[in-house]
């Protein structure tokens, strides 16, 4: 079957607004698409509003469904399934968020119903940590003489290693990548959510507590926790040579 | 003691301020520092501490290469959806809005 493609201009129907709102919108990198216009395109059928919304979004779902541990086949059918209910939904859809939350939300949902045989397990072993407990305070605590140390309360038992001997392209490298997706895998599912969300896919701090139903208190902590332990998988790695 | 976790605009905990932080609050202090979210009280204390403490330089240096590290992992190419899972979902599209 020949693969169609859908240009905008070569649209019938589209009125020039709705080309230009779906334009402006999805020709930035900036994902917030909450504009009337471009809902009103897609409820009209502008298969070419739709087509730019599927590619814009789907690779940054498929990434955050293969970082819920699926695997990679897994998440490729999360991913579908959930555009098919995208579909289903659209005229439903009430705008008390934006467009992407709505959709990255439904992503959510669609992954946690996956059964948990679905999941790569991610072995501790394979992560250069002695463990990966979701205590940030535990971890951290090793690191600092205690409140009530004559001398250095509250202060480091040793330094942390400067990095500043690591070469930019070994800091960047597809190794370290993997570790770094290794220890996101391993943290809890809030802290990898919030760290994900903002570190990776660039959300801001407000679309993730309204999307994720966080204080900005609590996505503070789960983003301080989340971004100290990959720090210290990170410090392992960089310092076990 | 100090709220490792006083923002701005939602700091509701009274406090008497130090002079000083200690180490482990101005790791605690880091997320919001990096972000400009610190009340500019407790920014000018963490910028002090930094001045004297080569142990949280090296810290910060760590978590904003942290950073820099995890901000590559959206570069990494992903797939678009196949082909096949793209007609499936278009012709779901086409038949729910344009028939």
């Amino acid at each position: 079957m020949k693969e169609h493609t859908f240009p905008v201009q070569s649209l019938p129907d589209p009125t020039a607004a709705q080309q230009k709102a779906v334009e402006s919108h999805l020709g930035s990198s900036a994902v917030s698409l909450d504009n009337t216009c471009l809902l009103q395109a897609l409820r009209s059928g502008n298969e070419a509003a739709f087509v730019s919304l599927l590619d814009l979004y789907s690779p940054s779902m498929l990434r955050l469904a293969i970082l819920y541990n699926l695997e990679h086949a897994v998440a490729e059918e999360v991913v579908q399934e959930t555009w098919m209910r995208v579909v289903q939904s659209l005229d439903r859809f009430e705008e008390r968020s934006s467009l992407k939350t709505w959709i990255f939300g439904i992503l959510i949902n669609t992954v946690r119903k996956c059964g948990q045989h679905e999941r790569r397990s991610v072995p501790f072993s394979s992560l250069p940590i002695s463990n990966t407990q979701d205590s940030e305070s535990a971890a951290d605590a090793e690191q600092f003489f205690p409140a009530t140390h004559p001398q250095w309360p509250g202060h480091w038992t040793s330094f942390p290693k400067s990095w500043e001997h690591i070469p930019e392209d070994r800091l960047l490298a597809q190794e370290t990548r993997m570790y770094v997706r290794k220890a996101i895998e391993a943290l809890p599912q809030k802290q990898r959510e919030v760290i994900v969300l903002c570190d990776i896919e660039g959300w801001t701090s407000d679309e993730v507590c309204h999307f994720l139903t966080l204080t900005k208190i609590h996505q503070r902590v789960l983003l301080y926790r989340a971004r100290s332990q990959v720090r210290r998988v990170l410090d392992r790695y960089f310092n076990e040579d | 003691m100090l709220h490792p976790h006083t923002t701005r605009g939602i700091c509701t905990t009274l406090y008497m301020l130090p002079n000083k932080l200690t180490c482990k609050e101005v790791v605690e202090f880091i997320t919001d520092y990096i972000e400009k979210t610190l009340l500019p009280e407790i920014q000018i204390l963490v910028e002090r501490h930094l001045v004297e403490c080569p142990g949280c330089r090296t810290y910060l240096e760590q978590i904003q290469k942290t950073l820099r590290v995890l901000r590559e992992q959206a570069k990494e190419p992903m797939e678009l959806l196949k082909p096949e899972q793209k007609q499936e979902i278009l012709q779901a599209f086409r038949k729910k809005y344009q028939t």
